[in-house]
Protein backbone atom coordinates (compact mmCIF):
# COMPACT_ATOMS: atom_id res chain seq x y z
CA UNK A 1 0.00 0.00 0.00
CA UNK A 2 0.85 3.21 -0.65
CA UNK A 3 0.26 6.55 0.65
CA UNK A 4 -2.65 8.70 -2.13
CA UNK A 5 -0.83 11.65 -3.22
CA UNK A 6 -2.15 15.28 -1.95
CA UNK A 7 -4.48 17.22 -3.88
CA UNK A 8 -3.24 20.49 -5.32
CA UNK A 9 -4.87 22.91 -3.28
CA UNK A 10 -4.88 25.04 -0.09
CA UNK A 11 -2.16 24.18 2.62
CA UNK A 12 -1.45 24.86 5.66
CA UNK A 13 -0.29 28.32 4.99
CA UNK A 14 -3.52 29.11 3.39
CA UNK A 15 -5.36 27.64 6.09
CA UNK A 16 -4.18 29.93 8.50
CA UNK A 17 -4.51 33.22 6.88
CA UNK A 18 -7.54 32.89 6.53
CA UNK A 19 -8.47 31.86 9.95
CA UNK A 20 -6.25 35.20 10.85
CA UNK A 21 -8.69 37.26 8.50
CA UNK A 22 -12.02 36.27 8.99
CA UNK A 23 -12.18 33.98 12.61
CA UNK A 24 -13.20 37.10 14.38
CA UNK A 25 -16.06 37.52 11.91
CA UNK A 26 -17.11 34.04 12.06
CA UNK A 27 -16.45 34.30 15.65
CA UNK A 28 -19.07 37.55 16.76
CA UNK A 29 -21.54 36.15 13.83
CA UNK A 30 -22.39 33.31 15.87
CA UNK A 31 -21.93 35.28 19.25
CA UNK A 32 -24.59 37.55 17.99
CA UNK A 33 -26.94 34.56 17.81
CA UNK A 34 -26.44 33.20 21.09
CA UNK A 35 -24.47 36.24 23.63
CA UNK A 36 -22.01 33.60 24.38
CA UNK A 37 -18.28 33.91 23.55
CA UNK A 38 -17.23 30.19 24.55
CA UNK A 39 -20.12 28.68 22.33
CA UNK A 40 -18.96 31.24 20.01
CA UNK A 41 -15.62 30.10 19.66
CA UNK A 42 -16.39 26.33 19.46
CA UNK A 43 -18.69 26.95 16.57
CA UNK A 44 -16.36 28.93 15.00
CA UNK A 45 -13.54 26.41 15.35
CA UNK A 46 -16.45 23.91 13.97
CA UNK A 47 -16.54 25.65 10.72
CA UNK A 48 -12.69 26.20 10.58
CA UNK A 49 -12.25 22.72 10.46
CA UNK A 50 -15.11 21.21 8.59
CA UNK A 51 -13.53 23.93 5.63
CA UNK A 52 -9.77 22.52 6.08
CA UNK A 53 -12.08 18.70 5.89
CA UNK A 54 -13.78 20.24 2.76
CA UNK A 55 -9.82 21.17 1.49
CA UNK A 56 -8.47 17.90 2.22
CA UNK A 57 -11.49 16.06 0.56
CA UNK A 58 -10.57 18.33 -3.02
CA UNK A 59 -13.99 20.30 -2.63
CA UNK A 60 -13.49 23.20 -4.41
CA UNK A 61 -14.21 26.50 -2.52
CA UNK A 62 -14.63 29.57 -4.14
CA UNK A 63 -15.59 32.10 -1.71
CA UNK A 64 -14.57 30.74 1.74
CA UNK A 65 -15.32 33.59 3.47
CA UNK A 66 -19.26 33.39 2.33
CA UNK A 67 -18.84 29.26 3.18
CA UNK A 68 -16.83 29.89 6.55
CA UNK A 69 -20.08 32.49 7.25
CA UNK A 70 -22.71 30.55 6.07
CA UNK A 71 -21.46 27.16 7.67
CA UNK A 72 -20.74 28.92 11.26
CA UNK A 73 -24.53 30.38 10.99
CA UNK A 74 -26.02 26.86 10.43
CA UNK A 75 -23.69 25.17 13.21
CA UNK A 76 -24.94 28.41 15.04
CA UNK A 77 -28.94 27.06 14.32
CA UNK A 78 -27.91 23.07 15.09
CA UNK A 79 -26.54 24.30 18.25
CA UNK A 80 -30.40 25.75 19.23
CA UNK A 81 -31.45 22.24 18.34
CA UNK A 82 -28.86 20.86 20.73
CA UNK A 83 -29.12 22.84 23.23
CA UNK A 84 -31.44 21.19 25.85
CA UNK A 85 -29.37 18.15 25.79
CA UNK A 86 -26.68 20.15 26.53
CA UNK A 87 -27.70 21.63 29.25
CA UNK A 88 -30.43 19.69 30.47
CA UNK A 89 -33.13 21.19 32.23
CA UNK A 90 -31.21 24.18 33.35
CA UNK A 91 -31.25 26.97 30.39
CA UNK A 92 -27.84 28.45 30.23
CA UNK A 93 -29.29 31.98 31.36
CA UNK A 94 -29.61 30.83 34.57
CA UNK A 95 -25.76 30.33 34.99
CA UNK A 96 -25.08 33.72 33.92
CA UNK A 97 -25.80 34.57 37.81
CA UNK A 98 -23.47 32.35 39.23
CA UNK A 99 -20.57 33.74 40.74
CA UNK A 100 -17.11 32.87 42.19
CA UNK A 101 -16.65 32.27 46.24
CA UNK A 102 -13.81 35.55 46.19
CA UNK A 103 -15.35 38.86 46.69
CA UNK A 104 -14.84 41.51 43.88
CA UNK A 105 -13.99 45.05 44.22
CA UNK A 106 -16.92 47.40 43.83
CA UNK A 107 -16.52 48.68 40.50
CA UNK A 108 -15.63 45.48 39.20
CA UNK A 109 -19.26 44.40 40.80
CA UNK A 110 -21.42 47.98 39.41
CA UNK A 111 -19.00 46.80 36.30
CA UNK A 112 -20.36 43.52 36.15
CA UNK A 113 -23.73 44.29 36.74
CA UNK A 114 -24.02 47.07 34.31
CA UNK A 115 -23.70 44.32 32.07
CA UNK A 116 -25.24 41.57 33.46
CA UNK A 117 -28.82 44.03 32.56
CA UNK A 118 -27.17 44.87 29.22
CA UNK A 119 -26.79 41.28 28.07
CA UNK A 120 -30.34 40.49 29.07
CA UNK A 121 -31.62 43.36 27.12
CA UNK A 122 -29.26 42.55 24.15
CA UNK A 123 -30.54 39.03 24.32
CA UNK A 124 -34.00 40.58 23.69
CA UNK A 125 -33.08 42.25 21.10
CA UNK A 126 -33.55 40.48 17.15
CA UNK A 127 -30.60 38.61 15.72
CA UNK A 128 -29.98 40.96 12.84
CA UNK A 129 -29.80 43.31 15.55
CA UNK A 130 -27.20 42.02 17.79
CA UNK A 131 -25.14 40.89 14.65
CA UNK A 132 -24.59 44.68 13.56
CA UNK A 133 -24.09 45.97 16.91
CA UNK A 134 -21.30 42.49 17.57
CA UNK A 135 -19.51 43.90 14.62
CA UNK A 136 -19.56 47.33 15.06
CA UNK A 137 -18.81 47.58 18.84
CA UNK A 138 -16.61 44.18 19.29
CA UNK A 139 -14.80 44.16 15.96
CA UNK A 140 -15.08 48.15 15.72
CA UNK A 141 -15.72 47.46 12.00
CA UNK A 142 -16.73 50.65 9.96
CA UNK A 143 -19.78 50.57 7.61
CA UNK A 144 -18.51 49.10 4.83
CA UNK A 145 -16.94 46.29 6.13
CA UNK A 146 -20.19 45.22 7.82
CA UNK A 147 -22.00 46.08 4.34
CA UNK A 148 -19.51 43.08 3.07
CA UNK A 149 -20.56 40.73 5.74
CA UNK A 150 -23.94 41.26 5.89
CA UNK A 151 -24.26 41.62 2.67
CA UNK A 152 -25.91 44.79 2.22
CA UNK A 153 -25.46 48.30 1.10
CA UNK A 154 -23.54 50.91 3.69
CA UNK A 155 -26.64 52.66 3.85
CA UNK A 156 -27.98 49.55 4.83
CA UNK A 157 -25.92 49.75 7.72
CA UNK A 158 -26.26 52.90 8.77
CA UNK A 159 -30.34 52.56 9.09
CA UNK A 160 -30.03 49.32 10.63
CA UNK A 161 -26.82 49.99 13.08
CA UNK A 162 -29.55 53.07 14.17
CA UNK A 163 -32.37 51.22 14.73
CA UNK A 164 -30.71 49.07 16.81
CA UNK A 165 -29.17 51.36 19.03
CA UNK A 166 -32.40 53.13 19.71
CA UNK A 167 -34.50 49.58 20.17
CA UNK A 168 -31.32 49.13 23.29
CA UNK A 169 -32.08 52.59 24.47
CA UNK A 170 -35.44 52.33 24.32
CA UNK A 171 -34.94 49.07 26.31
CA UNK A 172 -32.53 50.10 28.60
CA UNK A 173 -34.30 53.34 29.26
CA UNK A 174 -37.28 51.18 30.52
CA UNK A 175 -35.03 49.63 32.62
CA UNK A 176 -33.64 53.18 34.06
CA UNK A 177 -30.08 52.38 32.95
CA UNK A 178 -30.29 55.30 30.28
CA UNK A 179 -31.48 58.87 30.15
CA UNK A 180 -33.50 59.57 26.59
CA UNK A 181 -34.32 63.11 25.61
CA UNK B 1 -27.76 57.19 33.87
CA UNK B 2 -26.72 57.63 30.59
CA UNK B 3 -27.10 60.60 28.16
CA UNK B 4 -28.43 59.44 24.83
CA UNK B 5 -29.24 63.24 23.45
CA UNK B 6 -26.37 63.24 21.13
CA UNK B 7 -25.36 59.96 19.27
CA UNK B 8 -23.20 59.83 16.57
CA UNK B 9 -23.46 56.58 14.80
CA UNK B 10 -20.15 56.55 13.31
CA UNK B 11 -19.21 59.59 14.61
CA UNK B 12 -16.00 60.65 16.41
CA UNK B 13 -17.06 61.24 19.65
CA UNK B 14 -19.72 58.22 20.69
CA UNK B 15 -22.02 59.00 23.59
CA UNK B 16 -22.25 56.82 26.98
CA UNK B 17 -23.99 54.17 25.27
CA UNK B 18 -21.48 54.06 22.56
CA UNK B 19 -18.99 53.32 25.61
CA UNK B 20 -20.76 50.90 27.20
CA UNK B 21 -21.68 48.88 24.53
CA UNK B 22 -18.07 49.33 22.98
CA UNK B 23 -16.66 48.07 26.67
CA UNK B 24 -19.26 45.37 27.10
CA UNK B 25 -18.41 43.84 23.30
CA UNK B 26 -14.68 44.03 24.11
CA UNK B 27 -15.03 42.41 27.12
CA UNK B 28 -16.89 39.62 25.54
CA UNK B 29 -14.29 39.03 22.88
CA UNK B 30 -11.89 36.54 23.42
CA UNK B 31 -8.17 38.14 24.42
CA UNK B 32 -6.01 36.95 23.45
CA UNK B 33 -7.35 35.34 20.25
CA UNK B 34 -7.21 32.09 19.91
CA UNK B 35 -4.75 30.57 17.11
CA UNK B 36 -5.74 27.40 15.03
CA UNK B 37 -3.01 25.52 13.03
CA UNK B 38 -4.32 23.20 10.39
CA UNK B 39 -4.39 20.02 11.31
CA UNK B 40 -2.49 16.96 10.13
CA UNK B 41 -3.23 16.05 6.99
CA UNK B 42 -4.63 12.51 7.08
CA UNK B 43 -2.58 10.49 5.00
CA UNK B 44 -5.37 7.88 3.10
CA UNK B 45 -3.95 4.58 1.95
CA UNK B 46 -5.36 2.70 -1.11
CA UNK B 47 -4.98 -0.51 -2.02
CA UNK B 48 -3.13 -1.48 -5.19
CA UNK B 49 -5.16 -2.17 -7.67
CA UNK B 50 -5.08 -5.48 -8.71
CA UNK B 51 -4.80 -6.25 -12.94
CA UNK B 52 -7.71 -7.15 -15.15
CA UNK B 53 -6.83 -11.36 -14.98
CA UNK B 54 -6.80 -11.00 -11.46
CA UNK B 55 -10.11 -9.54 -10.79
CA UNK B 56 -12.50 -11.25 -12.98
CA UNK B 57 -10.14 -14.61 -13.14
CA UNK B 58 -12.28 -15.86 -9.94
CA UNK B 59 -15.38 -15.39 -11.76
CA UNK B 60 -14.23 -17.30 -15.18
CA UNK B 61 -13.24 -20.18 -13.47
CA UNK B 62 -16.70 -20.61 -11.98
CA UNK B 63 -18.31 -20.03 -15.30
CA UNK B 64 -15.83 -22.41 -17.21
CA UNK B 65 -16.72 -25.18 -14.32
CA UNK B 66 -20.48 -24.90 -14.59
CA UNK B 67 -20.20 -25.06 -18.57
CA UNK B 68 -17.96 -28.58 -17.80
CA UNK B 69 -20.04 -30.01 -15.68
CA UNK B 70 -23.53 -29.36 -18.50
CA UNK B 71 -20.85 -30.98 -20.89
CA UNK B 72 -20.29 -33.93 -18.93
CA UNK B 73 -23.78 -33.89 -18.10
CA UNK B 74 -24.79 -34.17 -21.80
CA UNK B 75 -22.26 -36.59 -22.77
CA UNK B 76 -22.74 -38.93 -20.23
CA UNK B 77 -26.13 -38.79 -20.98
CA UNK B 78 -25.48 -40.08 -24.46
CA UNK B 79 -23.39 -42.58 -23.73
CA UNK B 80 -25.69 -44.39 -21.36
CA UNK B 81 -29.28 -44.17 -22.90
CA UNK B 82 -32.15 -44.11 -20.39
CA UNK B 83 -33.35 -47.71 -19.66
CA UNK B 84 -37.16 -47.86 -19.27
CA UNK B 85 -38.62 -50.90 -18.56
CA UNK B 86 -42.11 -52.22 -20.27
CA UNK B 87 -40.96 -50.01 -23.73
CA UNK B 88 -40.56 -46.94 -21.85
CA UNK B 89 -43.24 -44.55 -21.77
CA UNK B 90 -44.64 -46.13 -25.28
CA UNK B 91 -44.75 -49.53 -23.47
CA UNK B 92 -47.93 -50.81 -21.29
CA UNK B 93 -48.84 -49.52 -18.15
CA UNK B 94 -50.88 -50.99 -15.54
CA UNK B 95 -54.52 -49.70 -14.84
CA UNK B 96 -54.55 -48.38 -18.64
CA UNK B 97 -56.91 -50.19 -21.01
CA UNK B 98 -54.18 -51.44 -23.40
CA UNK B 99 -54.61 -53.24 -25.85
CA UNK B 100 -54.64 -56.82 -26.50
CA UNK B 101 -51.06 -58.27 -27.38
CA UNK B 102 -49.65 -61.28 -28.51
CA UNK B 103 -47.62 -63.43 -25.70
CA UNK B 104 -46.31 -66.69 -25.33
CA UNK B 105 -47.48 -69.03 -21.83
CA UNK B 106 -44.62 -70.70 -20.19
CA UNK B 107 -45.85 -73.54 -21.97
CA UNK B 108 -44.86 -72.40 -25.33
CA UNK B 109 -48.58 -71.61 -26.67
CA UNK B 110 -49.33 -68.40 -28.05
CA UNK B 111 -52.12 -66.04 -25.88
CA UNK B 112 -53.73 -62.48 -26.09
CA UNK B 113 -53.24 -60.40 -23.21
CA UNK B 114 -54.68 -57.54 -21.96
CA UNK B 115 -56.03 -55.41 -19.48
CA UNK B 116 -59.29 -54.69 -18.41
CA UNK B 117 -60.44 -51.86 -15.69
CA UNK B 118 -63.54 -51.81 -13.82
CA UNK B 119 -65.25 -48.76 -13.29
CA UNK B 120 -66.23 -47.40 -9.84
CA UNK B 121 -64.64 -45.34 -6.78
CA UNK B 122 -61.97 -48.44 -6.09
CA UNK B 123 -61.08 -49.73 -9.66
CA UNK B 124 -60.21 -53.03 -10.41
CA UNK B 125 -57.47 -53.91 -12.92
CA UNK B 126 -58.38 -57.30 -14.32
CA UNK B 127 -55.88 -59.19 -16.74
CA UNK B 128 -57.47 -61.45 -19.20
CA UNK B 129 -55.22 -64.26 -20.83
CA UNK B 130 -57.40 -65.68 -24.17
CA UNK B 131 -55.19 -68.48 -25.72
CA UNK B 132 -55.32 -68.41 -29.43
CA UNK B 133 -55.98 -71.33 -31.38
CA UNK B 134 -54.44 -71.73 -34.27
CA UNK B 135 -53.06 -74.42 -36.75
CA UNK B 136 -49.78 -74.29 -34.69
CA UNK B 137 -51.64 -75.14 -31.49
CA UNK B 138 -53.67 -77.99 -32.78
Amino acid sequence: MKPRPQPPGPQHADFEALYERHSREVWALVYARWMNADVALDIMQEAFLRLWKQWQEGGEILNPRAWLLCVARNLAEDFAKSAFRRNGTQPPQSMNGVRGHDPLPLEQLERQETFGRLRAELEKLAPPDREILTLRYGLDYNASEIADILEINPTAVHMRLSRARQRLAERLTAQGMVNVP
Amino acid sequence: MIDLRTSPTFGPSGDELDGMLRSFFRAEVPDPWPTMKAPPAVVKFQKPRRSTWLRIGPRLAIAASVGLLLVGYLALGSIFPKHEPNGGINGPTIGKNNPPRRVHTPGGREAFMWEEKTPGDRPTIIIQLQEIKGPSNR
